[in-house]
Formats: C-alpha cells, sequence, structure tokens
C-alpha cells in the first residue's frame, strides 16, 4: 500500500499510553512499569495518584505538603484521609488549596477542627469532592458542630448555604451530643440540610439519623439520584436521652419526601414502635428499582464463634412481610422479622440471594410452612445458620438451581443432605458449628480406613509417595457414603473451622476437575499446604498465625493478612505432581524407591 | 448541511457532513481556522488512511447525537476509570490488531475522545495479565531501561503487592 504517513507507534506516544494505563486496575499497573522508559513514568505518576493518602499528624502534614509542592509536583493526590485532625490549620488549608483540583475523595475521621475552618475547607475543595466521610470531630471546647448546612462564604450569611456539586458519596454521623456545649444533639446533623447540601448523592450512610418534622423536606427537591441509602440506628437498650434510637415511623414519614428510587436500602435497628404497615408501604414505594435489601437488628455478625444467648435481638420486631419487591434479587434478613419463611420467599418472586441471620433458639418448625415450602426458582445463593437437620432436609427442595451454599453453625449432620440434594452446587462454605465437622463425613470415607491414612501420613512426614491409579480405585471403594467429591460441579470450597486435617479432606474430592479454589481457614493449617507452593499449579494465597514467617516462593505465593490457605488448581491436579498422574493410563513410574515404597504404605491404608 | 471534504493519507477524498465530524477537536479547530465556507475545499489528513478513516467515520456518524461526555455525572467516584462499552461499540471495534493500532492513532491525532477511549480500553484488557515481556512484543516495543532502572520498579513492585 503506497502510504505517505509516516509510521507511527501509538504505544509510544506519551497521551496515548496515559489513556490505556489509566483504563488499568492497579495491580495490572505493576508489569507495564516494565514495559519501557515512557511506561514507567506514565504507570509512575498513575499508580501515585492513585494511592490514598491517610496523613495523622501535624508533621506528616508538613511532609506531604513539601512532597506535594518541591518532590512531586505532577503527584495529584485524589484521596486524602485525616486520621486525626489536631494540626496547624495553615499547612491543610494550603495541601487543599493545592489538591483542589485531584481530591475526590476526602476523609475526616475525628480530631479537633473549628466549625469556621471546617467550612472554609468544604468550600476550597466541595467543588469537585465525590466521595466525603465525616467521623466524630469537635472544636477546641468538645463542642461538636453540624456538618451540614456548609456556610456559602464568611460573611455569615445563615441564609445561603454551600451545595456541593458533584458529591455523590456521602457517610457522617448523625448524632452528637455535645458533652460540655449547649444542650443536647447540639451538634447534630439533620438529613433536610444535608438534602439542601447534597443534591446530587447516589450513596447515603447516616449513622445515627434524627427526628425531623417532615415539613422541613417540603420544597427541597429531594434525592431523586440516590441508589444507596443505608441507615444504621443505635440499639434499642441504649443508654437513655439518645435521640437516634432505632428506625421509627418519623424516618419513614422524612424518607418518603426526598422522591428515592432506591436500589439498595438497609437498615440496621428497627424500633419496636414502627408500624409494619407504613414499613411495608415505604419498602414497596421503592418496588419498581429496589434490587438490595437488609434488615438487620443489633448487628450481630457471625464471627465463627459459638454464640451466646445474649448477642441476638429475641425481641419479636415489626416485620414488613409478606409484601411485594417483584425487582428484589438480594436479601439478608435477621430473626425477629421471619415470623412465616413462606412469607419471605413469597416476597420476592425474583429473589436469587438470601442470608437469614438467624439465632441459635431460632424453632424452625415454627417459621416453616407445615406442607413444603416453596422457594423461587431463580434462587441460587442460600446463607443461613443454626438450622435443625429436618428444617434444612425441607429447604433442600429449592436445591437443584442452587449453586452457592453457605451453612454457618450447622455442624455436619447436613453434610449427607448437601452431597445427596444440591447436585448443581458450585460453591459451598462451611463455617465452624457447635458439633464438629468430621474428615469422615466429608470425605465420605471409612473412619477407620481415614485413621490408618491419617498414622501414614503421620509416619511420612514431607516425603512423597507415588500415586497410582489402582490406589485412586482402592479409596473409591472405601467410600461408605457421598463425600464432597460427590458434588461434580464444584468450583469453590470453602472450609472456616479448625478440627479436620485438611490434607485428609483434599483427599475427599481428588478427582474433582471443576475445583478451582480451595480456602481452608483456621490455624490448623499444616506443614503439608505450605510444601505446596513451590508446585506451579497450586496458588498460595496466604499464611497467617504460625506459619507466618515462612518464605513463600516469589513467583507464586503473596502473603495477605489473614488465616487462611487459597489452593487454586483442582486437587486431581495436585496430586498428579504432588503424588503423581492420575488421569495417564499407563501407571505412573516413580525412580525413586523410597516413593514406592511410600505409596505401598499408603496404599495399605486402603486395603479392606 | 454544510459539508467538508477530508483527504486521507493514501491521497482518496471522503465528503462528510460537518455536523458528523464535529466530535473531532482537531477537524472542527481546522474548520474555524480556515473558515471553510466552499465545499470544495479539502483539509489534509497526513496521519490518517483511507481505510482507518472510513472507520473513523462510521463511529462518528453513530455517535453524532450522543451528548457530550458529561464526567459530572457519573455515579461512582472514578478510582478507576469505568471501562463498561455499548453493544454497538464492542462490534464496531472487533477488527484486526493493526487496524485497532491505526485506529487509535487517528483518534489521538484528530482529537475525538469518545473514541481514543474505546480503543483505549480495549488495549488496556488486552494488557491484563501481560508480562512486561509479552507486552512489548505484542506492541513492538523496544526496552530502553536499564537493568539497575528495572529491578527499581521490580522492587517498588514488590512493596505494593505486600500491601
Amino acid at each position: 500500500m503506497a502510504s505517505s504517513r509516516i509510521e507511527l507507534n501509538p504505544f509510544l506516544i506519551e497521551p496515548i499510553v496515559e489513556k490505556i494505563l489509566s483504563f488499568l486496575p492497579t495491580p495490572d499497573l505493576g508489569p507495564t512499569r516494565l514495559v519501557c522508559k515512557l511506561w514507567n513514568e506514565v504507570g509512575d505518576i498513575i499508580e501515585r495518584n492513585r494511592k490514598p493518602v491517610t496523613i495523622s499528624s501535624f508533621k506528616e502534614a508538613q511532609v506531604i505538603y513539601f512532597m506535594i509542592t518541591k518532590i512531586y509536583p505532577k503527584w495529584g493526590i485524589c484521596s486524602l484521609t485525616f486520621s486525626t485532625f489536631a494540626m496547624d490549620f495553615g499547612v491543610v488549608k494550603k495541601i487543599l488549596i493545592h489538591l483542589k483540583n485531584t481530591l475526590t475523595t476526602l476523609r475526616l475521621q475525628s480530631g479537633f477542627i473549628e466549625e469556621e475552618n471546617y467550612h472554609d475547607f468544604m468550600r476550597i475543595v466541595g467543588g469537585n469532592l465525590r466521595v466525603l466521610e465525616l467521623g466524630v470531630m469537635h472544636d477546641e471546647y468538645y463542642c461538636h458542630f453540624p456538618f451540614f448546612p456548609v456556610q456559602k462564604d464568611n460573611q455569615n450569611s445563615p441564609t445561603e448555604w454551600y451545595v456541593f456539586p458533584k458529591l455523590r458519596s456521602l457517610e457522617y454521623i448523625g448524632y452528637l451530643r455535645n458533652q460540655f456545649g449547649s444542650g443536647s444533639g447540639g451538634g447534630s446533623t439533620f438529613l433536610s440540610d444535608v438534602v439542601k447540601s447534597c443534591p446530587h448523592l447516589v450513596r447515603l450512610t447516616i449513622n445515627g439519623m434524627l427526628e425531623e418534622n417532615p415539613t422541613k423536606f417540603d420544597g427541597l427537591g429531594g434525592l431523586s439520584k440516590l441508589k444507596y441509602l443505608h441507615l444504621n440506628m443505635m440499639p434499642m437498650d441504649s443508654p437513655k436521652g439518645r435521640k437516634d434510637v432505632g428506625f421509627t415511623n418519623n424516618r419513614i414519614h422524612c424518607l418518603k419526601k426526598l422522591n428515592l428510587a432506591l436500589q439498595d436500602f438497609r437498615v440496621t435497628n428497627v424500633h419496636t414502635n414502627l408500624d409494619p404497615t407504613l414499613f411495608r408501604d415505604f419498602l414497596e414505594s421503592q418496588g419498581e428499582t429496589l434490587e438490595c435489601v437488609f434488615l438487620n437488628q443489633n448487628s450481630i455478625r457471625a464471627t465463627g464463634q459459638p454464640a451466646s444467648g445474649s448477642q441476638y435481638c429475641n425481641a419479636s420486631m415489626p416485620t414488613p412481610f409478606p409484601l411485594s419487591l417483584p425487582k428484589l434479587t438480594r436479601l439478608e434478613v435477621f430473626k425477629p422479622f421471619v415470623r412465616n419463611l413462606q412469607h419471605v420467599f413469597n416476597s420476592a418472586p425474583n429473589l436469587y440471594s438470601i442470608l437469614l441471620q438467624f439465632d441459635p433458639d431460632v424453632e424452625w418448625k415454627s417459621i416453616l410452612p407445615r406442607g413444603p415450602i416453596s422457594i423461587p426458582r431463580t434462587l441460587n445463593t442460600l446463607t443461613f445458620a443454626f438450622v435443625d437437620a429436618l428444617s434444612f432436609q425441607k429447604m433442600s427442595t429449592c436445591s437443584t438451581h442452587l449453586v452457592r451454599l453457605c451453612l454457618q453453625n450447622c455442624g455436619d449432620s447436613h453434610l449427607p443432605v448437601i452431597f445427596d440434594k444440591f447436585p448443581n452446587i458450585k460453591e459451598l462454605t462451611l463455617m465452624e458449628g457447635h458439633e464438629k465437622m468430621t474428615d469422615a463425613l466429608l470425605t465420605g470415607l471409612d473412619p477407620e480406613v481415614l485413621e490408618k491414612f491419617r498414622d501414614a501420613l503421620g509416619k511420612l512426614g514431607e516425603q512423597k509417595f507415588s500415586f497410582s491409579k489402582q490406589l485412586a480405585e482402592k479409596i473409591e471403594k472405601c467410600k461408605i457414603h457421598p463425600g464432597l467429591g460427590s458434588l461434580k460441579k464444584m468450583r469453590h470450597l470453602i472450609l472456616d473451622f479448625t478440627s479436620p486435617k485438611e490434607f485428609i479432606i483434599l483427599w475427599g474430592f481428588w478427582n474433582l476437575e471443576t475445583m478451582h479454589t480451595v480456602n481452608i481457614n483456621g490455624d490448623n493449617i499444616s506443614q503439608v499446604l505450605f510444601t505446596m507452593n513451590s508446585e506451579r499449579y497450586i496458588k498460595f494465597m496466604n499464611a497467617g498465625g504460625r506459619y507466618a514467617n515462612i518464605q513463600m516462593h516469589q513467583s507464586t505465593g503473596t502473603f495477605i493478612r489473614d488465616d487462611s490457605v487459597i489452593i487454586s488448581g483442582s486437587p486431581a491436579r495436585f496430586f498428579q505432581k504432588w503424588g503423581p498422574s492420575l488421569t495417564s493410563q499407563e501407571e505412573w513410574k516413580y525412580d525413586d524407591d523410597d516413593a514406592s515404597d511410600n505409596a505401598s504404605l499408603i496404599s495399605m491404608c486402603f486395603e479392606k | 448541511m454544510p459539508f467538508v471534504n477530508l483527504e486521507s493519507s493514501d491521497g482518496d477524498l471522503v465528503k462528510v457532513d460537518v455536523d458528523v465530524i464535529k466530535c473531532s477537536v482537531t477537524i472542527n479547530a481546522l474548520i474555524e481556522h480556515l473558515g471553510l465556507e466552499d465545499d470544495n475545499e479539502v483539509v489534509p489528513l497526513q496521519n490518517v488512511g483511507t481505510e482507518t478513516l472510513h472507520k473513523v467515520l462510521a463511529w462518528a456518524k453513530h455517535h453524532k447525537d450522543d451528548l457530550p461526555s458529561v464526567d459530572d455525572d457519573e455515579d461512582d467516584p472514578p478510582r478507576e476509570r469505568r471501562t463498561d462499552i455499548t453493544t454497538w461499540d464492542a462490534n464496531f471495534i472487533k477488527m484486526e490488531q493493526i487496524q485497532l493500532f491505526d485506529l487509535i492513532l487517528a483518534a489521538n491525532y484528530l482529537d475525538i475522545s469518545g473514541l481514543l477511549d474505546l480503543g483505549c480500553k480495549i488495549v488496556a484488557d488486552m494488557i491484563k495479565g501481560k508480562t512486561a515481556d509479552e507486552i512489548r512484543t505484542m506492541f513492538n516495543i523496544v526496552n530502553d531501561l536499564t537493568p539497575q532502572e528495572q529491578e527499581q520498579i521490580r522492587k517498588e513492585n514488590e512493596w505494593c503487592e505486600e500491601k
């Protein structure tokens, strides 16, 4: 082709490279830095700009100011957090002025600030801000002040307030009682003032919402762009005098004035006096858009610890069920709102995920219908805790569509039901129960055989042994009931309990080619798993607890900070490598005599 | 409706509705600068081949009525740029790599931000999960980093991964 144009490589033109790299997630930026000088320079700036910065002391503020003005003039910090605010406001102001065009996220977590300075800072950076989080701030007399409205200028004109033009996400503490200041609730922020100041919010989290006369919202225009509304109220047993206890009728009357079309609504701690009809009508008014609802009470998250009764809210709460939410796909609900599980399922015919946060004392019989339970056909994810075996059997009618199942505190008597009734499970999470999970039930192997196997493994320690097709067949024959291996579609297995020996569990599903990740939590992680990381196909994500000092292999291992081991790749492939080939027709031959001796030791365990 | 004649680097003339090509900042500026009243006026584009020019025009025609991109109305605060692509764009951008690279070059030269975004998103997707070596081969880039510089970058990267 006769072309007169100059051959140019687009990937050496700075604006193009900058644009390409800006579309990459941060972890993918790493390798691009090694491409060439230009890519390194561009990537460096992008990475630096993305990195959130936290300032926790006056000294750090000074350092940051020096760096952004003198050393890295191109460093446009976009996310800045002040973790404790007790510093020279002159420097802070200079930083904010310097960053006003790039700063999109600002978090003021706690500390001292004069109301006047706060207003000043908001006016400086407010024009570009997308995300704002406000914690417990007070002035030097320990007085809190309302975060909104922010005065438009310092000329004390209370009728004009500053409007944040781009603010999309806001989180703040609504109720702050002044310790020495005037009256109670003097420092509190009212929702009506937030509506005035931040009309374009998409996401709003209020920790402690105050009572207000709903007429204060008249003529304000509401929050029609709001999609996510999370309201965290104080629990009912809070100290007297607090004004943010429980989600009440008044709160709903206020919300009704906001022209809401929510996608995601989460509320913590409903007031016992809440009118259930009002609650239901409010939720149904959002029915056109509402996709996700969380109803929490007393914020008790299962932490894997055995629960003591007092953690749970046993009071009966005003329940919005049954209602009609055709768009709802995701529901999390605590026990106090569930009187009849069938009503809950009927409320959301298109539900795909439900989490039932129940306590140990729930009488499942009383909330399940007498006859068979009908569950939306769309449901594919089910998470629940403390279910008795009989009720679980009943719930298992939804099994055929279910791909994700998470059981907490249920013990292993449910395992046979899972193996039998949930053939399509792709992701299974089992968390610690009162009863311990046993290797025998997880693997389906004869307990006596397992005992022998455990002993043999103990003798072998870290030594290898060869794995043959015949051995595989022997293992199959030792299964006395279905084990994890019978879930033929399983991709992710998450085991979060301490008792079983994870290596033995691996034998329970060694033939599952579909398996993608195995995540085992707890401190009972054996050395065996740690030696596996040298195998290329097993990605070793983490070492917590007592093995934290083990050196990870550079190319395969990364540390993350919790106690879990994640193995990627099917166990079948693991055994191919660690013990040898399963899939090849010929029996695998070890050159190593020891390995075949070891193999016979292992093989003997599976002799009947 | 006013028209403008664009001349590709291959010497071909293409007559285009000014309204269609208004997305190009470069051509807009040229038209204003040259004051193109006459329909026979020709704008030479040394950096854009005929085939690429037709692609650009197809894209521009489809997006002619798009509102000017309002960064302000993005819902989520951008830590990383948003990467969703419409179905039409996804089909449009299905082409040989060499054509894609020419298109990006043209979008950059003509200063059409929407098209440049689209092309760069596709390239960014191609980069994901690749090593530096693979990227250099794919884009024909020569490594001009010294071993010391590479070592330095590796060290910095390690530090990031630990986080």
